[in-house]
């Protein structure tokens, strides 16, 4: 029996995280969801579990998710990184690019099409 | 060193105190513009080395872009060169003999800057002063002063070294427009990402009452409103990112006349569907603009769209460069550093002979969202503004109701930052 997946949803957006939480406890590949809404309770999660992806916003209150993103890749270097964000610059996006982030998305996104790419990187 | 060397430079010692005496209490009234200096002067030199050196001085001060008066201690004009007379439209005789007081358009002023300028070793340096044209227009000139002296070195009058600093005035008014409207932008990119979050929330949320109630067609119908209406305000706040936080221009020389063309042939089945004639009138050895070429075509595209929009019956939008050099006493543009102080711009007009622009929208057609039109969003013209801040330019507008409107940029063609 192969190890269930785990996800990580940060983002001190609220509404939005409880969503993507109800999307992916139910995707049809055995994954453990957490949420954090901020980058220092996603470092905390990260300390005690390894992740097969992490999805961050970018502008949170006090660890912002490109600083997240270089901290993950630094310690956990397999583990996959989308960033979302309200932002729409393309330096952000060349930033998140070059810290190595797999995917950089705009807000507001169509649920189902960030579903489809999470089960791509699960497969 | 050569002996025709040395008499030269003799002679230029000998040239410079014989008009210093000129200025000493017999004015020469110039009377025409090839003067041949007073035969006394030769005293034995070579006439013909006499005249070149005595041309040279003279073509010296005649070519200046800068206005150059000299007076003597009376104030009463005793020199003007052609572009002074130029600058305050009258000709060169006409100035002769007035006072320098005269130049000016207040009293005030002018007692304030003449006090200043006949006190011993006193200098007026690039001071802004309003001086008075022929016809009784005002237009404000940068004034530099100095004092004449004669060979005992006696002080026997001034000088006057200005220029007309109008359109440095009214660009300088523009580049202020746009750091407010730049401002703005950053205060509203803060708002518009503000805005986009809670949005990505209700998108999501309806996504996931959608997948929940599949039985429900009416459900589904409405919650796929709710979505559109999500998609609607996002795609406006996209289009609002592009004037409040344009991308950092990547700046290159480039030829403005193919971005015109690589515009134009774009837009032509537009234009011959809608009856406008294309007309160009480029300027040869136009030199090149230092610009992010994306952006301007951008800002090509919307301009020509525009004109396309105000002549649904048809009409001409023409497209005319040329190229002007501007003085810069000193740096008007705080926001960007220039390199080597040289300022040449290119100028792109772009007119139409449309339906026009009513006097009371003029100042609001720059505001973001203003629009007269039943579709779009009323962000072209203020993305088209941005954009050309960014790329340190200008964009001026005229426009009359019924004849139609004037857009012209100012390119630089000069390497610059933005600070």
């Amino acid at each position: 029996m192969s190890n269930p997946k785990k996800l990580l949803i940060v983002d001190d957006e609220e509404a939005l995280t409880f969503s993507l939480y109800q999307i992916f406890i139910n995707i049809p590949v055995e994954c453990e969801v957490l949420t954090a809404s901020s980058g220092e309770e996603a470092l905390e999660k990260i300390e005690k579990n390894h992740f097969d992806i992490v999805i961050t916003d970018i502008a949170m209150p006090g660890i912002n998710g490109l600083d997240l993103l270089s901290m993950i890749k630094a310690r956990e270097p397999q583990t996959k990184v989308i960033v979302i964000t309200a932002y729409g610059s393309d330096e952000r996006k060349e930033q998140a690019y070059n810290r190595g982030a797999e995917s950089y998305i705009e807000k507001p996104f169509d649920l189902y099409e960030i579903r489809d790419l999470v089960l791509k990187l699960l497969s | 060193m050569s002996s025709k060397i040395s008499k030269q430079k003799q002679l230029f010692s000998l040239l410079n105190t014989k008009f210093s005496g000129l200025g000493n209490g017999s004015p020469v009234k110039e009377s025409s513009a090839n003067i041949t200096p007073p035969e006394n002067f030769y005293d034995g030199y070579s006439s013909h080395l006499l005249n070149k050196v005595y041309n040279f001085y003279k073509s010296l001060i005649q070519n200046l872009n800068s206005g150059l008066i000299a007076s003597d201690l009376h104030g009463e004009i005793t020199f003007v060169n052609e572009a002074a007379a130029k600058m305050l439209n009258y000709n060169r005789q006409e100035l002769l003999g007035k006072n320098v007081k005269d130049l000016f358009a207040a009293d005030e002023e002018s007692q304030k800057c003449l006090r200043a300028v006949f006190l011993p070793n006193k200098r007026l340096n690039d001071k802004e002063v309003n001086f008075l044209l022929k016809d009784g227009s005002v237009i404000v000139v940068g004034l530099n002063s100095s004092q004449l002296h004669d060979e005992n070195n006696n002080f026997e009058g001034i000088i006057l070294l200005f220029q007309d600093l109008t359109e440095i005035r009214h660009l300088k008014g523009q580049i202020e427009r746009m750091e407010k409207l730049a401002l703005l932008g950053e205060l509203s990119a803060g708002i518009a990402h503000e805005i986009r979050n809670p949005l990505a929330g209700i998108r999501a949320a309806a996504q996931l009452l959608q997948e929940n109630n599949q039985h429900d067609p009416f459900q589904v119908q409405i919650i796929e409103r709710i979505i559109r209406e999500v998609d609607k305000a996002n795609k406006l706040l996209k289009e609002f990112f592009k004037f409040a936080k344009p991308g950092k221009p990547n700046l290159k020389f480039h030829d403005i006349e193919l971005i015109i063309d690589g515009v134009y042939l774009l837009l032509a089945p537009q234009l011959r569907k809608k009856n406008i004639e294309f007309r160009t009138d480029f300027a040869n050895d136009i030199s090149q603009v230092y610009v992010d070429d994306t952006q301007i075509e951008q800002v090509l595209i919307n301009l020509f769209l525009n004109a396309i929009d105000a002549m649904p019956e048809g009409g001409r939008l023409s497209v005319k460069t040329y190229s002007k050099n501007i003085n810069l006493m000193n740096s008007t543009m705080n926001h960007i550093e220039i390199e080597n102080n040289k300022l040449c711009y290119v100028y792109v007009e772009i007119s139409d002979t449309g339906c026009g622009i009513p006097e009371q929208n003029l100042e609001k057609i720059f505001n973001p969202f203003f629009t007269t039109k039943g579709h779009g969003l009323g962000l072209g013209l203020p993305i088209c503004s941005r954009l050309i801040s960014e790329n340190s330019g200008n964009l001026d507008l005229e426009s009359k109701v019924g004849q139609g409107t004037k857009i012209t940029l100012a390119l630089p063609a000069f390497i610059h930052h933005l600070k």
